[in-house]
């Protein structure tokens, strides 16, 4: 197996773990095709049967040596941490950036302070003078933010209730890269009894929602 | 699943990126990642890019600040 820019990927032995490592360069700036290499590491330890503690990108130590100090140093946390996920899986509940779209009224009825700004005129709207359409961009912003946090939470209480006993862990909403997302770790065998718990109300919600996964534990891993 | 969502490739690659580069157990104490070379995320990339670039003039700033007091505390004997 290869792992980042091709290396191969070795085991290294520390007391009872097991870390998968590769040799890489003194950095490793992280491109699409390294972070890939990475998740196929990770996603063929899960292959293996039992679940991986997925270590995150860009960590690097100067010799195999080092990496058994450091599990031998961290190996009781790192035992707890693979026991609260053993048996499980990620699964990752994806929106995309237009899901949850303000509507385009809403976002110009009632901004106070642009609307302030804009008093006493009444052609004024039409003919925005530049600060007043930054205070207007800044508080549509504000909307959408607050649209998708919102509506992101009210996926995941409707996804909690459909599939409250088969989510093991679930971890908050949150928004990164254009994207919303929640994660949740469900039983390796129990994956599909998941999706097809939430497939009708996920329909009924009419968002354009995806299940990624599943993914080795990484938002469970602790350190998130 | 809803079944609406007809092209996943952008949404899979986002969550990608934000999986494997925002989470995951840190061993050795801190992560620093140093962002370059992905496109598709340019945006962000700007971002963070600011950010670091941010951080590394107040850093500078601040060593320069402290050679600055430095070279106006008395040097006492024996020193």
């Amino acid at each position: 197996m290869t792992g980042v820019d091709g290396a191969v990927v070795h085991a290294v032995h520390a007391a009872e773990l097991i870390a998968w490592v590769s040799d890489v360069a003194d950095t490793v700036t992280p491109t699409v095709d390294r972070v890939r290499a990475h998740d196929a590491v990770c996603a063929a330890a899960l292959d293996r049967g039992e679940t991986p503690l997925p270590i995150r990108f860009g960590q690097t130590f100067p010799d195999d040596k080092a990496v058994v100090s450091e599990l031998a140093a961290r190996e009781s946390v790192l035992r707890s941490r693979l026991a609260r996920v053993a048996g499980c899986v990620e699964l990752r509940l994806v929106m995309p950036p237009d899901a949850f779209r303000v509507r385009e009224e809403e976002t110009t009825t009632d901004t106070g302070t642009a609307d302030a700004a804009s008093a006493g005129s009444d052609t004024s709207r039409e003919a925005d003078g530049p600060g007043t359409a930054f205070l207007k961009q800044l508080a549509r912003r504000d909307r959408e933010d607050l649209a998708r946090a919102v509506g992101c939470e009210e996926v995941r209480d409707a996804v909690r209730f459909a599939a409250k006993s088969l989510i093991v862990g679930q971890q908050p909403c949150e928004s990164a890269r254009g994207v919303s997302f929640f994660p949740v770790l469900v039983r390796r065998a129990e994956v599909e009894a998941f999706r097809s718990a939430i497939a009708e109300t996920l329909r009924s919600q009419a968002i354009p929602l995806s299940v990624l996964g599943p993914f080795a534990p990484y938002s469970f891993a602790g350190d998130a | 699943m809803s079944g609406e969502v007809v092209d996943n490739a952008p949404l899979e690659l986002s969550d990608l990126i934000n999986r494997v580069l925002d989470k995951g157990a840190v061993i050795a104490g801190s992560v620093t990642i140093s962002v370059g070379d992905i496109d598709l995320i340019q945006l962000d990339l700007t971002v963070v890019l600011t950010a670091i670039e941010t951080v590394r003039s107040a850093e500078r700033r601040r060593g320069e600040l402290q050679t600055d007091v430095n070279a106006n505390v008395p040097v006492l004997p024996g020193d």
